[in-house]
């Protein structure tokens, strides 16, 4: 099923059946089903790849704070090079038209939209943010095959990894669809930690006025920032120089986003906030994890 | 041994928990998932009117009745030893 370069192999089916090659709790909204598509592609922990790189980039919102969540576009940009998979075409399918373009296309293609319309996610009809899955034609065409490896415990319930069978009318929802997926031959990423803006990003949560609203940002980025962490860890498990550190920066950010989701729920009732605990974020977007030399660390 | 208010609102977080509510009793095994653990903790937090400490938010506190009363009666004590050296400083 993997090869070093071509079209890939992959079908919405064996995408389902390769769920359980995605590490838990490791990958995003976005990186999820990627992640899935690349172990498809490349062989069962291809998807690793994308934690040698550790990207902590704050982005200006429009109300006045920063988020270390990136664009969806750009981080699928990202995750492609990375993952060594590639998307021949992207379009913007307006709602109810997404039957055409993947029964056009034949073949997997990853979609990007808004969790709020998505059936089969806790966030469905209550939160509205990115979220990418896969999805190809059934066998008659007649529905449409959802595969989703993101999995996340919400205080709507569980978000849990697998695939649902749905009319068309289910995925009546405008997207982003990435299709013509192909396998490009890249080498192993050498570890690389990339931090920009996090000073830019610490002052805009401590002077915000709205403090629910400042909190609500923290708690979205501290879980962004234990994924990354646990991930940058999980690839550099045999690497002599940053195991450890990078281990137990993964600790203290699971730790740090605990803090920060109990830390909004007490300001949400009108509590005094905790400012330890923007110091300790400010701490942990700070932690030196050196990158290996050149070409050290293990080829994933 | 546990506070007979602390039970009490312990049983509203596992309601298939035998009762009465013991020391011993494993709150994971009993139902208490992450997401219910936070609840829990606000709930205690504004009942005794204190605030846990970053320190004491592990899976040790949360592993049984008896350690998580046991972490409450030391914020107890310490804030009412704060209370007791404050009285003292302004006597």
């Amino acid at each position: 099923m993997s090869s070093d370069h071509g079209t890939v192999a992959a079908t919405i089916e064996s995408c389902a059946e390769a769920l359980p090659t995605v590490t838990p709790k490791a990958y995003d909204c976005v990186q999820s089903n990627l992640a899935l598509l690349a172990n498809v592609s490349r062989g069962p922990e291809a998807a690793l790849r994308l934690g040698r790189h550790l990207v902590v980039v704050a982005r200006p919102l429009g109300n006045g704070l920063c988020t270390l969540d990136p664009e969806p576009e750009a981080e699928v940009d990202r995750c492609e090079r990375l993952l060594g998979i590639s998307a021949g075409r992207r379009s913007a399918v307006p709602a109810g038209r997404l039957a055409d373009h993947v029964v056009a296309a034949r073949g997997v293609c990853y979609a990007v939209g808004d969790a709020f319309d998505m059936p089969w996610l806790p966030y469905h009809g209550r939160v509205r943010m990115s979220h990418g899955f896969l999805v190809g034609a059934g066998h008659d065409e007649s529905t449409a095959v959802v595969v989703d490896a993101y999995d996340n415990r919400t205080e709507w319930g569980p978000a849990v990894p697998g695939w649902w069978r749905l009319p068309w009318a289910a995925l009546a929802f405008p997207v982003q669809l990435w299709t013509q997926w192909t396998v490009v031959a890249v080498p192993s990423p050498r570890s690389q930690v990339e931090r920009r803006n996090v000073a830019a990003y610490v002052a805009a949560l401590r002077a915000h006025e709205d403090r629910v609203r400042s909190w609500e940002q923290l708690a979205v980025d501290t879980w962004l920032l234990a994924r990354r962490h646990r991930l940058f860890a999980l690839a550099h498990e045999d690497d002599a120089d940053l195991s450890s550190p990078a281990r137990e920066a993964a600790a203290r950010c699971e730790g740090l986003a605990t803090e920060v989701f109990l830390g909004l729920r007490r300001v949400r009732q009108g509590r005094r906030e905790s400012s330890a605990v923007i110091d300790e974020m400010e701490q942990v977007l700070s932690l030196p994890l050196s990158p290996a030399r050149e070409g050290t660390g293990a080829a994933l | 041994m546990l506070d007979q208010g602390f039970a009490e609102l312990l049983s509203t977080f596992v309601p298939r928990a035998r009762q009465p509510i013991t020391d011993d009793l494993r709150l994971r095994d009993a139902g208490l998932d992450s997401l219910h653990s936070i609840d829990l903790l606000l709930a205690i937090e504004e009942k005794y009117d204190i605030e846990f400490p970053a320190h004491l938010l592990t899976d040790a506190t949360f592993e049984t009745a008896g350690s998580l009363w046991s972490s409450v009666a030391k914020i107890l004590a310490s804030a009412a030893a704060g209370t007791r050296a404050v009285d003292r400083h302004h006597g």
